[in-house]
């Protein structure tokens, strides 16, 4: 049972993943890119991870990516768009490096798995008490990052007197 | 029959009540919406069909079905005919993590075939221990109906509703989140069934008044109604992002529109108003007659604020897009914001009356 509803998501998943590079029309995209984070979010609740399944609904595909249609709707491009070919080229060797990359923790995970009885529920609790004492560090300087990014962008927006 | 078989079957006979509940809600409310709106402009409303105008809705909706189905030539054919359904989605989703009445005990209730509960019933179908991150993150998906709409329609007037209405959710639902983080911060909990009991047990959150408002004005901003309803703002827009559906189509968005309205009152009384819980009651005190009474009484809270959604509408005007704007991100937002450190700070302060 858990494995067919894991294939159908992944399946849905790598689909609506593979429409989004594949499509012209930007709306599309950024349609199939939202089906992608519920498949994704699908995938977390497997995983008993149900803070993370909701943040990345609410975080990605409620806020970010009504941004993205935002924009790109305002910006109303329709299929005009396309990349030059050495653009493309270079785009193609970082995303096979890329995909190497995840490949070899892939073939770690054999190492770390824990039988399904001791794995933590991945609720409020038990992120906040992590988020707080082990990974404090990484987020705080997370929190940093994310206000210069917004000084920076009110920054941006107004004109130099 | 086990207990396992049973559950499940339960599970689906809850499902059946709330969304029988929603959508039956929704013609009511209808009805109640023309009524009551009539009466405020001093007219008579619909009054004739059936019982003083109780088969209204029904009437409608049966005209919306039959009525002929245009699909225009220019509109994008996939987005136009989706939008509708990821419209009505999430406003039936939400229903999944409402607690609506108190907890059957386990042999209390006798059904025919089913004979009696093994279990203790909890009335409410999913008691998930995030439940109030799925209500938010149901609410800001909703948009994706409007956005998509006001998209393929291909006119401006749908894009610009389409283009308001995803600026506006985005700026309320932030403090929307805030207000309920000072809810979750007093109930040291995120399930709903939890926030439910410590109100019963405690007191009811509205004495939190500032997050209490803040959360009231941000839900008829996510609900789109006026004096929020930039999105469809007909001496401007037509009708906005459902401009060019007729038939059945547009009566979806409808739907999904009143569907909404009833799910956020639920939430508003479940998170502010003590949910289901009957005050200076023991609803375990009389078996299933307190169980039932405890539905009854979330029904009637949820009507008064369903109340109060219509006679704000009617009696508000709209705003004008820029004053939408400064009330979210300059007044609203740095009040949520006090209200958690204020919450947090009285939370401590007063931590030996509290627990």
């Amino acid at each position: 049972m858990e494995l067919a509803i894991f294939i159908v998501l992944a399946v849905l998943a790598i689909s609506s993943a593979v429409v989004v590079i594949t499509q012209k029309s930007p709306v599309y995209s950024v349609l199939a890119l939202v089906s992608t984070f519920f498949a994704l979010a699908g995938i977390y609740v497997l995983l008993n991870a149900y803070f993370l399944a909701m943040i990345q609904i609410a975080v990605y595909a409620g806020a970010i990516m009504v941004l993205f249609l935002f924009v790109v709707m305002l910006l109303n491009l329709k299929e005009q768009y396309y990349v030059e070919n050495p653009k493309k080229i270079i785009g193609g060797v970082l995303g096979l490096a890329f995909v190497f990359a995840l490949l070899f923790p892939i073939f770690e995970i054999e190492k770390n798995l824990v039988p399904e009885s001791q794995m933590p529920v991945g609720d409020a609790y038990n992120i906040g008490i992590r988020l707080f004492t082990d990974y404090v560090f990484p987020f705080e300087i997370a929190s940093i990052i994310l206000l210069i990014a917004t000084v920076g962008a009110i920054v941006f927006t107004k004109k130099h007197s | 029959m086990d207990a396992f078989t049973q559950n499940l079957i339960f599970t689906v006979l809850k499902i059946a009540f709330v969304l029988t509940f929603t959508l039956l809600g929704v013609t009511m409310v209808i009805l109640a919406e023309r009524r009551f709106s009539a009466f405020i402009q001093d007219r008579l409303g619909p009054n004739r069909t059936w019982f003083g105008g109780l088969g209204q809705s029904f009437a409608d909706g049966i005209k919306l079905i039959v009525k002929e189905d245009v699909i225009p030539n220019h509109v994008d054919r996939l987005v136009y005919l989706l939008a509708p359904v990821v419209m009505m989605t999430p406003a039936l989703m939400i229903g999944a993590v409402i607690p609506f009445g108190a907890t059957i005990p386990s042999g209390e209730l006798w059904l025919p075939l089913l004979g009696a509960n093994l279990e203790n019933l909890v009335l409410q179908i999913a008691n998930i221990n995030v439940g109030i991150l799925y209500f938010v993150s149901v609410t800001s998906i909703g948009v994706y109906g409007i956005v998509m709409g006001g998209w393929a329609q291909n006119n401006k007037y749908s894009l610009l509703g389409a283009l308001r209405a995803s600026a506006q959710m985005i700026s309320y639902e932030l403090p929307l989140g805030l207000s309920v983080v000072a809810v979750v911060l007093m109930a040291g909990s995120l399930s709903l069934g939890e926030i439910v009991k410590v109100q019963q047990e405690g007191f009811w959150f509205i004495l939190n008044f500032p997050a209490f408002l803040v959360f009231l004005i941000a839900v008829f901003a996510e609900t789109n109604r006026l004096p929020f309803d930039l999105a469809e703002c007909e001496q401007e827009l037509v009708a906005g992002y459902h401009t060019e559906y007729s038939s059945m189509k547009f009566g979806m968005f409808l739907l999904a529109e009143y569907a909404n309205l009833i799910t956020s009152s639920a939430f508003i009384v479940t998170l502010f108003f003590g949910g289901w819980d009957v005050p200076f009651y023991d609803e375990t005190a009389h078996g299933l007659a307190g169980v039932l009474l405890s539905v009854i009484v979330f029904a009637i809270k949820i009507s008064f604020f369903v109340f109060l959604f219509i006679w704000v509408r009617w009696s508000l005007p709209r705003f004008r897009y820029d004053q939408l704007m400064h009330l979210g991100w300059k007044r609203l937002l740095p009040i949520s914001l006090a209200t958690v450190v204020g919450t947090a700070i009285l939370m401590v302060l007063f931590k030996d009356l509290y627990h």
